[in-house]
């Protein structure tokens, strides 16, 4: 950012239950979901989303043969045969009280969110899971195809070949960002 | 508005010490703790990665973040992911930040 490169740690602090991460540098808060600093003298910096893709090792070995992977010599002496999220990930609760619950979809139901010119569109995944992709959307006059894995349930979209960047989270968070979202609901 | 309650107000301070709040663009009310404390959860800084065939410790079904640039591809398994939550990296001379 600005020819300057920032290192950043966990704060250990929340907003609408999304993690905010700060800079060791200036110990400016950054949300994570919106992708910018939120307090400190960086407040209002963005960072650039790149496209990521989250799928199975499977699905991304196979088409990425020559891929690195993170190891898990990092420095940390921690059990990775574990996850210390399991049983949030099962609960269907939120770990945080919400303050009101999310209208129409359960809370923790996994959505794939696209924000184009400022117009948000949540595909759920219960949807996903049952319809045949990829298939074609409009968002914000936007034509867009909409493709989902059945196997490793990776989601993403695309415009003209080029690939979006989406959010993949629980609903109640993309709700909670951005309350103006629609739904993607299935033709019948 | 609400009035917060001490014990609360206490709490938050103890949360929220060494952050600077000079400038904010959200209440500064709405943050919370989520528990472990600055740093409680460490990110990775000095990342080393391994090939595909080095991974053993993976499963086909486990899920990673993947991205690809100019050739060169990355995945960042949840398995680790969880524990550290974000890590501070370069592909390309850019530095990057995956989070998780």
């Amino acid at each position: 950012m600005g020819g300057k490169t920032y290192t950043f740690g966990i704060s250990g602090l929340l907003y609408k239950s999304n993690v905010l991460l700060y800079d060791r540098e200036t110990e400016s808060l950054w949300s994570q979901i919106k992708k910018e600093a939120v307090t400190g003298p960086m407040t209002g910096a963005r960072l650039t989303p790149l496209p990521s893709t989250l799928t199975t090792w499977k699905r991304w070995k196979k088409l990425n043969p020559g891929t690195l992977v993170l190891s898990t010599d990092t420095g940390y002496a921690r059990d990775y045969t574990v996850d210390p999220y399991e049983s949030y990930f099962r609960s269907p609760f939120a770990y945080f009280g919400l303050k009101k619950k999310p209208p129409e979809l359960p809370e923790k139901e996994l959505v794939l969110g696209i924000e184009m010119e400022g117009a948000k569109k949540a595909y759920p995944f219960s949807v996903l899971r049952k319809i045949k992709a990829p298939f074609n959307d409009t968002v914000s006059g936007h034509n867009i195809t909409i493709h989902f894995d059945r196997e490793s349930e990776e989601a993403y979209a695309t415009e003209k070949e080029r690939r979006l960047n989406g959010t993949v989270s629980y609903w109640f968070v993309w709700y909670s960002f951005h309350p103006d979202t629609s739904i993607y609901r299935e033709k019948r | 508005m609400k009035r917060l309650s001490p014990v609360l107000l206490i709490l938050l301070l103890v949360f929220t010490v060494g952050f600077d709040f000079s400038k904010h663009s959200i209440p500064v009310e709405d943050i919370q703790s989520g528990g472990p404390g600055k740093d409680g959860i460490p990110s990775i800084s000095d990342p080393k990665f391994v090939t595909a065939d080095k991974a053993g410790f993976l499963k086909d079904n486990d899920r990673v973040i993947g991205i690809e640039m100019n050739g060169e591809a990355k995945a960042y398994p949840a398995r680790i992911l969880n524990w550290h939550e974000a890590v501070n990296d370069r592909v390309k001379n850019s530095a990057i930040l995956v989070t998780w």
